[in-house]
């Protein structure tokens, strides 16, 4: 008989007492403990949530939110994990191990609702009254088969932004359409500087940017909703005309002197704030950087590209928070959520030049000059109706991919305008025929 | 002898007791999804719901996409260069190293250190050289040279070859240690033969040294091969396959399919063909060592 067996039993026994009371005595025990005055507190367990340095400062007003969700409920702890893309998000929502509240673009997001990955929140937004103030358009960016799947993170437009004194020095003025701009960048490009500079070689997908301005110029607002999402085809004459013309544009050198791949949005960046270049397409994101420059920066709307069109300015959300379907703890996480909707996160937001789609008096916070203007200038582009439609929140799934990674191959000539854009359409059929699209009805 | 047949069994359930952990780790980790890798190509999967069986669609988008096409030729330049210039660098490197006496584990440490450097920054530091704008370019026309130009990224039909430069940089050095070693194996006994038979540099080495290191040669040259249709870190890092795919290879296309792209089963058939290549350059690997002796 061997003895040692019943022996090895015990130890396992024991052994795994000891690996279950461990492990009920981490983050999701949900054990209950009585506060100071005998009042029963509140469960005691850890939320899983995105790095607040995930985009530095543009996401700081994480940390706020945090702090104050975490000086409100002592018992529950806010564990900070990063997720440096979305794909290493995408495979740990796959593994089941995503954090509890995520930030995830719209269409990624609606994408991975309809696998189940996420939660409703029409109860919380009832609950908690978050479209009380929140622009329709920018929630309905995270509508999907009528479902509220998320909460936009912020509102941001494309603008050109400028050397204000190199205009001065020389006499130029803003060029609101293509006619203008034309007259103007060989004027530029005479003195020796570059009209635009621009880089991709670290993120082709900024090239959609271009995409986003020139169809919402020559389209216009209702035009660019038709084409994302109706009946306007990417094969129209006055779409092949305008990429055609940007095509014409960027190998005339105009942009970065046709060298835009070989470097990259910092490098592109540089050359501005040296004065080697005169304007840069950029988002209203990017208002608030501390750059020094030793001449002055001002934007302005990105001129039309018709011939005598009046300046559009794309917009859309830039990202937005959503629940993990499978989060143990949905409520805390909701309630997590409406701290973003506190005034001092709605500050922090603002003062970083990424506004919270809310209506709320900006006027009243301590906001750079620049950031006020923003803001102004897209107040009153949206109440004139000149306010767009950005690519990336509202434009067909497949139709982005390739805006986002294959727009060189336009303007260097590797395929034809009518060609690219037939494959676009092709493109923006399959999405349709599959439900892909962002519904007319939502805009 | 029932005892000893007891003793053995439990001797044998030990051992494989050790070799659980490891087994269950290949079993989930390699063996299944390699499994699992020979039938998402042929499904419709976008990398989150459940893959759907498409049967050969695949298969045909993969003859009709010219940016496979691309992507082969790309990885058939990178094995060229990667076999020539620098496998004769790495050579001639090692065949001066292994004549020196004095400092040959200081030159071979400098040689090697590249290889040490993380991807990420060895293509950062080259992007930096290569920038249009502030790079080797700016100081050359600070020189007085700015007759030199070199393109780097500029011209895509050239992109791969600068971005090929910057992966040689960082790994010729390990071809270096490889060959060396081997040379520091070769029977030294008759190159002084030849030398004593009034044979010269060129015919010593071609036909008393390289006939020596020919099975180190043959295997550096055949991961070499197979490396370079795995090609990945450093195109991404410098250029991510652009501009408008000039620069794109099987890995990387593969890679953006099922991540950005959403189209996984469509990039597991990529990646499938990528293995056909590996497979066939291995068996041709086998057909020479087994039928012309090239054995290592």
């Amino acid at each position: 008989m061997n003895h040692r067996f019943p022996k090895l039993l015990t130890v396992l026994a024991l052994a795994s007492v000891f690996a279950l009371s461990a492990c009920s005595s981490s983050s999701k025990d949900g054990k209950a403990n009585g506060d100071a005055n005998g009042q029963e507190a509140e469960e005691s367990f850890t939320l899983k949530v995105p790095d607040a340095e995930i985009w530095g400062e543009e996401s700081s007003a994480l940390q706020t939110m945090y702090d104050a969700y975490e000086d409100k409920h002592p018992n529950i702890k806010l564990e900070q994990v990063t997720m440096k893309d979305d794909q290493t998000l995408a495979a740990a929502l796959v593994s089941g191990e995503a954090t509890d509240l995520m930030l995830m673009d719209p269409s990624a997001a609606k994408e991975r609702y309809k696998s189940n990955y996420l939660a409703p929140l029409d109860a919380y937004y009832s609950k908690y009254g978050w479209d009380a103030t929140m622009y329709k358009w920018a929630k309905n960016a995270y509508v999907e088969d009528d479902k509220a799947i998320g909460i936009p993170w912020n509102y941001e437009g494309l603008i050109l932004m400028y050397n204000e004194s190199m205009f001065k020095d020389n006499g130029w003025t803003i060029p609101t359409d293509y006619d203008e701009l034309m007259a103007l960048v060989p004027k530029i490009k005479a003195k020796g500087i570059m009209p635009f500079a621009w880089g991709s070689s670290d993120n082709p997908g900024v090239d959609d940017w271009w995409v986003t301005s020139i169809v919402n110029g020559v389209l216009g607002p209702d035009g660019t909703k038709q084409l994302f999402s109706g009946d306007t085809k990417w094969t129209d004459p006055s779409i092949v005309e305008a990429i055609q013309r940007y095509s014409d544009f960027w190998n005339a050198g105009y942009v970065t002197d046709k060298k835009s791949y070989a470097i990259s949005q910092d490098d592109s960046m540089q050359l501005f704030l040296t004065g080697k270049a005169a304007m840069r397409l950029d988002g209203t994101w990017s208002l608030a950087a501390d750059n020094e420059p030793d001449f002055d920066i001002d934007f302005a709307q990105f001129p039309s590209w018709k011939n005598d069109g009046t300046p559009v300015i794309p917009l859309g959300v830039g990202g937005g928070l959503v629940i993990n379907a499978q989060s143990e703890h949905k409520d805390a996480v909701a309630e997590l959520l409406n701290e973003f909707f506190s005034p001092e996160v709605v500050k922090t937001m603002a003062q970083h030049g990424i506004p919270e789609p809310i209506e709320t008096d900006y006027g009243a916070m301590d906001l750079k000059p620049n950031v006020s203007k923003a803001l102004d200038m897209i107040n009153d582009a949206a109440k004139e109706g000149k306010s767009g439609y950005v690519a990336w929140s509202y434009g067909p799934p497949r139709v982005v991919q390739v805006l986002e990674s294959d727009f060189p191959s336009v303007y260097l000539k590797k395929t034809t305008v009518e060609a690219w854009l037939a494959d676009l359409q092709q493109k923006k059929e399959q999405d349709v025929a599959e439900n892909r699209i962002f519904d007319l009805a939502n805009y | 002898m029932a005892e000893v047949k007891k003793r053995s069994r439990l001797k044998n359930a030990r051992g494989w007791l050790f070799v659980l952990p490891g087994l269950l780790f290949h079993i989930f980790a390699v063996a299944i999804p390699a499994v699992l890798s020979l039938y998402l190509p042929f499904t419709e999967w976008n990398g989150l719901s459940m893959p759907t069986f498409n049967g050969l669609d695949n298969f045909k988008q993969l003859f009709h996409d010219s940016i496979v096409g691309a992507a082969f030729l790309n990885n058939i330049k990178w094995a060229l260069f990667w076999v020539t210039v620098p496998t004769l660098f790495a050579f001639f490197l090692a065949y001066l190293l292994n004549k020196i006496k004095r400092g040959q584990t200081v030159y071979q440490s400098i040689y090697f250190s590249t290889s040490i450097i993380t991807v990420t920054v060895a293509g950062q530091i080259w992007l930096w050289l290569y920038n249009p704008f502030s790079g080797m370019n700016f100081y050359l026309d600070k020189a007085g040279v700015g007759f030199i130009d070199i393109p780097g990224l500029t011209i895509p039909s050239l992109s791969i070859f600068f971005v090929l430069i910057a992966d040689m940089w960082k790994g010729f050095g390990g071809n270096v240690v490889w060959l060396l070693a081997a040379m520091t194996q070769n029977d030294k006994s008759l190159e002084e033969a030849a030398k004593i038979d009034g044979a010269g540099r060129f015919r010593i080495i071609w036909n008393i040294i390289l006939p020596q290191l020919r099975p180190t040669l043959v295997i550096v040259t055949m991961l070499t091969v197979l490396n370079s249709f795995g090609a990945f870190e450093m195109v991404y890092v410098m250029t991510g396959g652009g501009p408008a795919h000039a620069t794109e290879t099987l890995s990387t296309y593969y890679y953006k399919l099922s991540t950005t792209g959403r189209q996984a089963g469509y990039g597991s058939m990529v990646a499938l063909l990528q293995t056909f290549i590996a497979v066939v350059l291995i068996a041709v690997y086998g057909y020479l060592r087994k039928k012309k002796g090239w054995d290592v």
